[in-house]
């Protein structure tokens, strides 16, 4: 196993629903390489809540690499935060459309006034 | 013309749940942008500089209120065990959100939902998710940090989610 096949396998192996073989030789690259070893060690602590913490800054692409390859990694395994991000950006959708134009009730209007600052504009302008 | 002072009420009615309200913050506006044409740099358009004095007026009629005391949404957050898993997941029907966001009945339905939401949070919703301003915008408005916005925004939309649920949850007619 490389580095590019334990960055692949890293969150299957913590949620433990690897084959055995593929446990061995992830295990066996661990205790060889310093670097995805360390890599290991915020994917084993970061739990639903962080995830989902974090989903207002992963959706506007603030979130730092680091943090975001872990959220990533943490969405590839666990199906309950993925249903969340994906309803939270639903709700994002639904609150949007909502007041789409021409969706919210018809309403009349100060007409006037707009009419007077507009012309004033005019004035002013021109 | 119409459209245009409509589009100015509706913004009012966004930020304001009282129908008199958005249309005292809507006339106040208009005679604030009235007073201060000659101070319009002609930098922005005039419909986004209006649209401006209207989310002004609106906050200041929310101000001028007086704070109330901030009603907790807790119950709206989603709840974890002490591990930190969710105690309580729930899955939204794939695509139904997005198949159905234009109907009619969904907008009435997410507007009255987005209408449960204590105000620090709905004000917060509307200005950054609606009206599409930045955080810095919203929390010069608001007289808050843009982290405070940041905060906000996402416990309003995660309240929203958990009222919007019971709609959108797998298995939902």
């Amino acid at each position: 196993m490389n580095c590019a096949d334990f960055d692949r396998f890293a969150p299957f192996y913590l949620y433990g629903i690897l084959p055995p073989p593929v446990v061995r030789a992830t295990e066996s690259h661990l205790s060889t390489c310093a670097r995805c070893d360390s890599s290991l060690k915020p994917l084993r602590t970061i739990v639903c809540r962080e995830i989902i913490d974090t989903l207002a800054d992963y959706l506007e692409n603030t979130l730092p690499e680091a943090e975001r390859r872990s959220l990533e990694a943490h969405l590839a395994v666990c199906p309950d935060c993925l249903d969340y991000l994906r309803s939270y950006q639903d709700t994002i959708r639904l609150t949007q459309a909502a007041f789409d134009a021409g969706s919210e009730p018809a309403c009349d209007l100060p007409d006037d006034l707009v009419r007077a600052v507009l012309a004033a504009r005019k004035k002013t302008s021109g | 013309m119409r459209g245009f002072g409509g589009r100015l009420l509706a913004v009012a009615r966004r930020i304001l749940r009282n129908e008199e309200d958005a249309r005292d913050a809507v006339q106040e506006a208009l005679l604030q942008a009235f007073r201060g044409l000659a101070g319009f740099a002609g930098e922005a358009r005039l419909s986004s500089w209006l649209h401006r004095i209207v989310v002004n007026a609106a906050l200041m009629k929310i101000r001028s209120k007086g704070r109330r005391p901030e009603e907790s949404i807790e119950n709206l957050l989603p709840a974890y065990d002490e591990e930190g898993h969710q105690t309580r997941p729930t899955s939204w029907t794939d695509g139904t959100a997005t198949a159905v966001a234009e109907r009619t009945e969904t907008r009435e339905l997410v507007r009255r939902r987005i209408g449960q939401l204590p105000e620090i949070y709905r004000t917060v919703l509307v200005l950054r998710d609606i009206e599409e301003l930045d955080s810095e915008e919203t929390a010069r408005l608001l007289e808050i940090t843009p982290n405070a916005v940041k905060i906000r925004l996402h416990r309003a939309r995660q309240a929203l989610r958990t009222l919007l649920d019971p709609d959108f949850r797998e298995g939902t007619p």
